[in-house]
């Protein structure tokens, strides 16, 4: 009877470009007391749909066009904005995706999570507080008695969960909202969170709309999971049969181009491959071959030797050890995987290694030659020989200059090419290379997508003609189906080039996709390294174990 | 930078005979090398003395500050009281009517205010409250009438100013992610508001309020020379026509310790209002 079914959802965004269709006459249900996941990539319409239900969209542009939203008998579309407010955090609930911006900086965590007994005037001031209290230690922030009046930024990305969950659950709501909630935590954090969350729930009996665009996640969690595309719902069922039999070739592409933990395939499918040919079926392929043996020279190529990079902590003089004696080699030709949680010292390791962060002590040997040591100006050489591609290709292209002043740049500092005209071929072919055209080379950054940006970020790295690249979490802020473009074009380079990779990330199933070998890395240490078969199967920590055991996994094979 | 300047506090129309030139410059200590001039003045400051000025015979320097600064501080508070008594409301009102006459209407006026210089806002005052309705007394400075006039054109731009600020930190305010967290608590737009984001909405404004209120209270030259008012900024300006080389020495040394202490003021003011710059000190 308590079920939510939302019928017909028109939400469209007016926009001087047109009319967006959002979210375009979707229908699903969520049955009381279960977990319904609403899955799909950036700009599906899956948050839409969800602050649609709380009606929390800017309107305009967002307008609602038609259908109906049933909650307890009433519809959401047609209830006065009085009545939204008294359902507001007290029937339903939400948590958001970034925790950091979503709590109010300028009040403390214990009021932010009594206020929504006060909005509705549940219960008295202190009991509110107390209660606040009560749930967050339900939620598992710990010490709470001495973080009375602590502020969001003196807590944790978990933790600053952890209090948006106590928030969103303090009223104890019929349905809870979850829009993205785990995608900015670690995935050690994340299993918790998820499972905190789950656990909880059910105690208090709420419905929880899932929204992610995890796959993986969402088949943690959800009863039944519901895939959204372009504004519509293609697919929906039972979390078993969804990834069991799949019809939707879109559903399909989304289980398939996720590089897995059992992960066989050499080259990822992508959406595109489903969606061209109906009878797609993705080739079964070993993804280590038997690769010719590296030669003794090859073997050390790059050889970092008990690296540290400490840190002096600006107010208190605490030194912070980000790095502390690292030693690894990366072969010539092969991709060495960092994996590690944010604050482990991945991204430090790898900007010390090409010199972009002072290093404190240790050795870089590059060929035999320490480049540690090296003066600034005679980094020149080494510099055009190494490259770097960053996480977010929104912030690290400029702005202001096209594609072809972004690409023209590195090879006017290095001196490569003759003239002008020689460079511009050069930029062309760069460009065909990473599957842009020659077309684009007049555009800025923002004409493109994020796929496409991270595509011109590798040509600028490639345009120096460079032996090695360090890939600093540089699909992580990608859909799935980019990332696996983005991961096979990488592959694909490295084949054509021998490129030399250093592949930092998060994801132990994207580093496992791609590298040769692994390092996890804790609190600026090592804590693990080897081939990236044995570090997976038959990992030596406890720390690399409970690494693999969070990954969300989709333990029911599909039929591929 | 005055000494650079030609002429001396001695020089005037009427040519004073040598001889006493020459006795009132050693009297004042102006005929030792400036270097020495210089370790005197500072030996004299340590102990809290400013000196004697040249212009105003037998008054120290000290003593002219004290005469001048409050009439300048009462017309700085005043004016600044208007500047947030208009400029608060009228900045949340256009905020919160974004795109609609409610925030055309008083954007317009502060795009007006921002622009008008006070030189041209003065007269008009004058003619239209003194001359033509005789409401207000148009100069000097002898009631408490004689302050709203000067204070109105002098706060009135601030107000402008402090209008943009709050329109612009509450919009920015407004499209924060923890303002949608408290709309989805079911807060009403009021709690939304009061609550929550005003705190954020009016920081911006707290950082420009220590170096305006500065600027507001060492007086404004224009303004009290339009109306005849015996302020610092007027004070200031003549001392440095005259070559009164330690009137102007004290005077800025005077506003430089009060822009320090108005700017720690506010720094302290920003760490009680904002959780993340009280961890910074």
């Amino acid at each position: 009877m308590n079920d939510v079914k939302v019928h017909g959802l028109k939400t469209f965004f007016h926009t001087r470009e047109g009319v967006v269709k959002a979210v375009n006459d979707i229908n699903f249900t969520i049955p009381s007391g279960e977990v319904v996941g609403l899955v799909g990539e950036s700009g599906s319409g899956k948050s839409v749909t969800c602050h649609s239900l709380l009606q929390l969209l800017p309107t305009p542009p967002a307008k609602v066009e038609g259908g109906e939203i049933i909650f307890q008998g009433e519809d959401l579309l047609r209830a006065s904005d009085q009545k939204m407010r008294t359902l507001r955090g007290k029937s339903i609930s939400m948590i958001f995706q970034d925790p950091m911006s979503c709590l109010n900086p300028y009040m403390t965590v214990i009021e932010q999570v009594a206020e929504p007994l006060l909005i509705h005037g549940m219960v008295s001031q202190d009991k509110a507080k107390e209660e606040a209290m009560d749930m967050l230690l339900r939620v598992g922030v710990d010490k709470i008695k001495d973080r009375m009046n602590a502020y969001p930024h003196e807590f944790s990305g978990g933790m600053r969960q952890r209090a948006m969950i106590a928030m969103a659950l303090i009223t104890k709501p019929d349905l809870l909202l979850a829009d993205e909630p785990t995608t900015a935590l670690d995935v050690t954090v994340q299993a918790k969170i998820l499972k905190l969350l789950k656990q909880l729930c059910a105690e208090i009996g709420s419905s929880i709309l899932f929204v992610s665009h995890d796959l993986g996640v969402v088949a943690e969690i959800a009863d039944r999971v519901v895939v959204m595309y372009r504004g519509k719902v293609v697919e929906q069922n039972t979390t078993q049969e969804l990834f069991r039999s799949p019809t939707h070739p879109y559903v399909k592409a989304l289980i398939a181009c996720r590089p897995t933990f059992e992960g066989n395939f050499e080259i990822l499918p992508t959406v595109e491959d489903f969606m061209e040919s109906q009878s797609y079926i993705p080739q079964k392929k070993k993804l280590k071959e038997q690769s010719n043996p590296i030669t003794e020279k090859d073997k050390n190529w790059l050889k970092v030797e008990e690296l540290s990079v400490h840190f002096q902590q600006a107010n208190h003089g605490k030194t912070v050890k980000a790095v502390d004696r690292v030693t690894l080699s990366i072969p010539k030709g092969k991709t060495l995987g960092i994996v590690g949680e944010s604050g482990s010292g991945k991204t430090t390791l790898g900007r010390a290694i090409l010199r972009l962060t002072p290093i404190t002590s240790g050795k870089v040997r590059w060929q035999d030659q320490d480049i540690a040591l090296d003066k600034e100006n005679g980094l020149m050489n080494f510099r055009k020989k190494m490259q770097i591609i960053f996480q977010d290709p929104y912030a690290s292209l400029n702005p202001r200059l096209t594609i072809e002043q972004t690409l023209l740049e590195p090879m006017l500092v290095h001196k490569i090419g003759g003239n002008h005209k020689e460079r511009l071929d050069r930029v062309v072919s760069l460009l065909e290379e990473v599957g842009l055209e020659s077309s684009h080379l007049r555009r800025y950054p923002h004409e493109f997508s994020g796929g496409q940006r991270q595509r011109i970020c590798v040509a600028r790295a490639l345009s120096t003609e460079p032996e090695f690249i360090v890939c600093d979490e540089c699909v992580s802020a990608m859909d799935v189906s980019v990332q696996a473009q983005v991961l096979n074009l990488l592959h694909q380079l490295q084949k054509a080039r021998n490129l030399t990779y250093l592949f930092i990330s998060h994801d132990l199933c994207v580093v496992k996709h791609i590298a040769d070998e692994i390092a996890v890395m804790r609190a600026g240490q090592i804590e693990e390294f080897g081939k990236a078969e044995n570090i997976c199967l038959n990992p030596q920590t406890s720390y690399t174990q409970e690494l693999m055991d969070s990954i969300p996994r989709t333990s029911i094979t599909g039929t591929f | 930078m005055t000494r650079f300047a030609p002429g001396g506090p001695f020089d005037s129309d009427k040519a004073i005979p040598d001889e006493i030139k020459i006795k009132l410059q050693s009297h004042f200590g102006l005929n030792l090398p400036l270097f020495d001039q210089y370790l005197l003045y500072m030996k004299n400051l340590l102990a809290g003395d400013l000196g004697p000025s040249f212009k105003y015979v037998g008054w120290d320097v000290s003593e002219l500050i004290s005469l001048a600064f409050p009439v300048s501080l009462s017309l700085g508070i005043s004016a600044l009281l208007i500047a947030l008594l208009i400029g608060l409301p009228a900045g949340m009102l256009a905020a919160l009517r974004k795109n609609t006459l409610w925030d055309y209407l008083p954007m317009g006026i502060a795009m007006v205010g921002v622009c008008l210089p006070s030189f041209v806002l003065g007269p008009i005052l004058i003619m239209v409250f003194a001359t033509e309705l005789k409401w207000l007394p148009a100069l000097g400075w002898y009631s408490w009438t004689d302050l709203i006039l000067p204070s109105l054109t002098l706060g009135l731009f601030y107000a402008a100013y402090v209008a943009r600020l709050t329109r612009a930190g509450m919009l920015e305010t407004l499209k924060q992610d923890y303002i949608r967290t408290a709309r989805a608590k079911g807060a009403s737009p009021s709690r939304v508001i009061l609550r929550h984001a005003i705190r954020g909405g009016l920081l911006p404004v707290v950082t420009y309020l220590g170096p305006a209120f500065a600027g507001l209270v060492s007086g404004s030259f224009i303004i009290e020379s339009i109306f005849f008012i015996p302020g610092l900024g007027k004070f200031f300006v003549t001392a440095a026509f005259n070559r009164d080389y330690t009137v102007v020495l004290g005077t800025v040394l005077f506003y430089a310790t009060l822009i320090i202490i108005l700017n720690l003021f506010v720094d302290f003011l920003q760490a009680w209002l904002d959780p993340k710059a009280r961890e910074q000190q």
